[in-house]
C-alpha cells in the first residue's frame, strides 16, 4: 500500500496485478474441460510473452529512475543504449508472435533475461561497490528489487535455454521439474518485491 | 532412457551451479557493503567529533576574547575612574563649599561612568546572546564595543532577507568576524572599517574592509596557527569560501561566502 504513493510503485503494482489476472485465467482454463488443449497452450504461450513484455517495461522504468535519471553525464548514453536494446527486444517479440516463430522463442526469452541482468550488474557496481552509505543494505528497497530480478533472471536463463533442449528428449521428466524451476525464481522475485515495499522508503533508495 | 537421465543430471548440475554462484555473489556483495558501511560510519563519527571539537574551541575562544576585553576595560577605564573618584573624595574639603560641590559632582560623574561601563561588561558576559538574540544583534553589540574601546570607526550594514541560522553556525560566523576585526585592530593600523552582511537565497556573503596598511597574503596564510588560517578552517567548516584582497598601504578586503543550505533555522520576524 505504501508503494502506490510512488510512480515506480504503481508500475510494479500494475505488473503484479496483470500477472495475477493471467495466472487466474490459466488456472481457470486448466480446470475448464470445455477448452481445447491447443487453445489452452496457445493462450499460455502468448500470455507468457505478454507478461514478459509488461515485466520488462516495469523493471526498465524502475531502472531508468534508479540508474539513469541524470541527463547530463554518461548515464544518458546508457539510457539511450538500453532504450535501443529494449525496443529491439519488443519489436522482435511482437514479430515472433505475429509470424509464429516458435523455434526462436527460447532465444528471445533468453535475450529478455539478459536485458534484465545487465542493469542489475550496473546497479551492483554503482551502488554497492562504489558508493558509501549509512543505510543498511537490507533496508534499501532498491537492493531487494534488483536482487530479486537478478536471481529470477539468472535462474530462469538456464531453465528457458534447457527447456528447448530437454523438452524434446525427456518431456515427462521435464514436466515434473518445470513447475519447480519456473515458480521458485518467480516466488523469490515476488518475495523480494514485497520486502522492498515493506522497507517503507522511496523505492529508489 | 539413459540419455534422458544424463540430460536431467546435467540440467540439475547447471542450475545448482548457477544458484550456488548467485548465492555466493550476493553474499559477497553484502559482506563488502557492510565493510564499506562500517568504515563510512566510523568516518562520519570522526567528522562529527572534529566538528564538535571545533565548535567547542570556537566557544572557548569567544569566551577568552570576552575575558580579555573585560580585563582591559576594568584595568584601563573602570579602575581609573574609581581611583579618580576616590582621589576626589580623599581631598574633599567640606569647609570650602564651592570646591566641595565641584569635587562631589566630579566623583559622582566618575562613579556613574564606572557603573555604565560595568553594565556594558555584564552584557558582554552574556554568553548566550547569539543563541537568544541571533547573530545580527551580537554583531551590533560587538561592533559598538570595538568602536568604543579602539580607534576604529566601523560601518555595519545588513542587506537582503536576513535569516536565523543554526546557533552553531552563527557562533562560528561570529567568531570569524571577531577574529577578522582583531587582526585589523592589531596589525592593520586602520582608522575605518566596514562590515557588510548580504543574505540571498543560497548564500550569506560577509564583506569586511579596512583602510589599513595591507599585508602579504601568501606569507600570512602559510604561517601555521595564524589567525588567517583559523578563519579559513572555520569557513571550510561551514562549507564556505574565503577570499582576500590586500595591497600595501591600500587596505584589505575579506569576503566570506557561506552556503545557507541545511543551516537555516527560521525566518527572522
Amino acid at each position: 500500500m505504501y508503494a502506490r504513493k510512488q510512480k515506480t510503485g504503481i508500475y510494479f503494482l500494475g505488473y503484479l496485478l496483470f500477472d495475477l489476472i493471467i495466472l487466474l485465467t490459466i488456472f481457470y482454463l486448466r480446470s475448464n474441460t470445455e477448452v481445447s488443449n491447443n487453445s489452452r497452450y496457445l493462450f499460455m504461450d502468448t500470455s507468457n510473452h505478454i507478461i514478459a513484455v509488461v515485466e520488462i517495461l516495469a523493471y526498465y522504468s524502475y531502472f531508468f529512475f534508479l540508474l539513469w535519471h541524470n541527463t547530463k553525464d554518461s548515464s544518458f548514453l546508457y539510457k539511450k543504449l538500453f532504450a535501443c536494446l529494449l525496443s529491439t527486444y519488443m519489436i522482435v517479440l511482437v514479430l515472433s508472435l505475429i509470424f509464429n516463430w516458435h523455434k526462436f522463442f527460447f532465444l528471445i526469452d533468453a535475450f529478455g533475461f539478459i536485458l534484465l541482468i545487465l542493469p542489475c550488474l550496473i546497479y551492483y557496481k554503482k551502488y554497492i561497490l562504489n558508493t558509501e552509505s549509512s543505510i543498511k543494505l537490507t533496508q534499501r528497497p532498491s537492493f531487494w528489487i534488483v536482487t530479486g530480478v537478478f536471481f529470477f533472471s539468472c535462474m530462469s536463463l538456464p531453465f528457458y535455454l534447457g527447456e528447448h533442449f530437454l523438452s524434446f528428449s525427456s518431456k515427462r521428466q521435464f514436466n515434473l521439474l518445470a513447475p519447480f524451476f519456473y515458480y521458485t525464481p518467480l516466488a523469490l522475485n515476488y518475495f523480494s518485491l514485497s520486502k522492498a515495499f515493506l522497507c517503507k522508503k522511496i523505492l529508489t533508495t | 532412457m539413459q540419455k534422458n537421465l544424463n540430460d536431467i543430471v546435467i540440467f540439475f548440475i547447471i542450475v545448482s551451479g548457477v544458484i550456488v554462484l548467485l548465492g555466493g555473489f550476493v553474499i559477497s556483495l553484502v559482506i563488502l557493503y557492510r565493510k564499506r558501511q562500517k568504515h563510512f560510519v566510523e568516518e562520519m563519527e570522526q567528522v562529527k567529533l572534529a566538528h564538535a571539537n571545533n565548535l567547542l574551541q570556537t566557544k572557548l575562544e569567544i569566551q577568552e576574547q570576552t575575558f580579555q576585553h573585560i580585563s582591559r576595560e576594568i584595568h584601563d577605564n573602570i579602575s581609573l575612574s574609581l581611583t579618580l573618584a576616590r582621589l576626589q573624595l580623599h581631598i574633599f574639603d567640606i569647609k570650602n563649599e564651592k570646591l566641595a560641590d565641584e569635587k562631589l559632582q566630579l566623583a559622582g560623574t566618575l562613579i556613574t561612568k564606572s557603573i555604565t561601563e560595568l553594565n556594558d561588561i555584564s552584557k558582554s558576559l552574556d554568553g548566550n546572546m547569539i543563541a537568544r538574540q541571533g547573530l545580527l544583534a551580537a554583531l551590533e553589540a560587538e561592533m559598538e564595543l570595538l568602536q568604543k574601546t579602539t580607534c576604529l570607526k566601523i560601518n555595519f550594514e545588513v542587506t537582503g532577507n536576513p535569516l536565523f541560522l543554526e546557533s552553531s553556525s552563527e557562533l562560528v560566523i561570529f567568531r570569524i568576524i571577531q577574529e577578522c576585526f582583531n587582526n585589523i585592530i592589531r596589525h592593520a593600523g586602520a582608522s575605518h572599517g566596514s562590515l557588510l552582511l548580504h543574505y540571498d537565497e543560497k548564500n550569506l556573503k560577509i564583506k569586511i574592509t579596512d583602510n589599513g596598511k595591507g599585508f602579504d597574503i601568501k606569507k600570512a596564510t602559510t604561517v601555521s596557527r595564524s589567525g588567517l588560517k583559523n578563519m579559513e578552517d572555520r569557513t571550510r567548516l561551514l562549507d564556505g569560501q574565503m577570499n582576500i584582497e590586500s595591497r600595501f598601504e591600500n587596505g584589505s578586503v575579506f569576503i566570506f561566502t557561506i552556503p545557507m543550505e541545511n543551516k537555516w533555522k527560521k525566518e527572522k520576524q
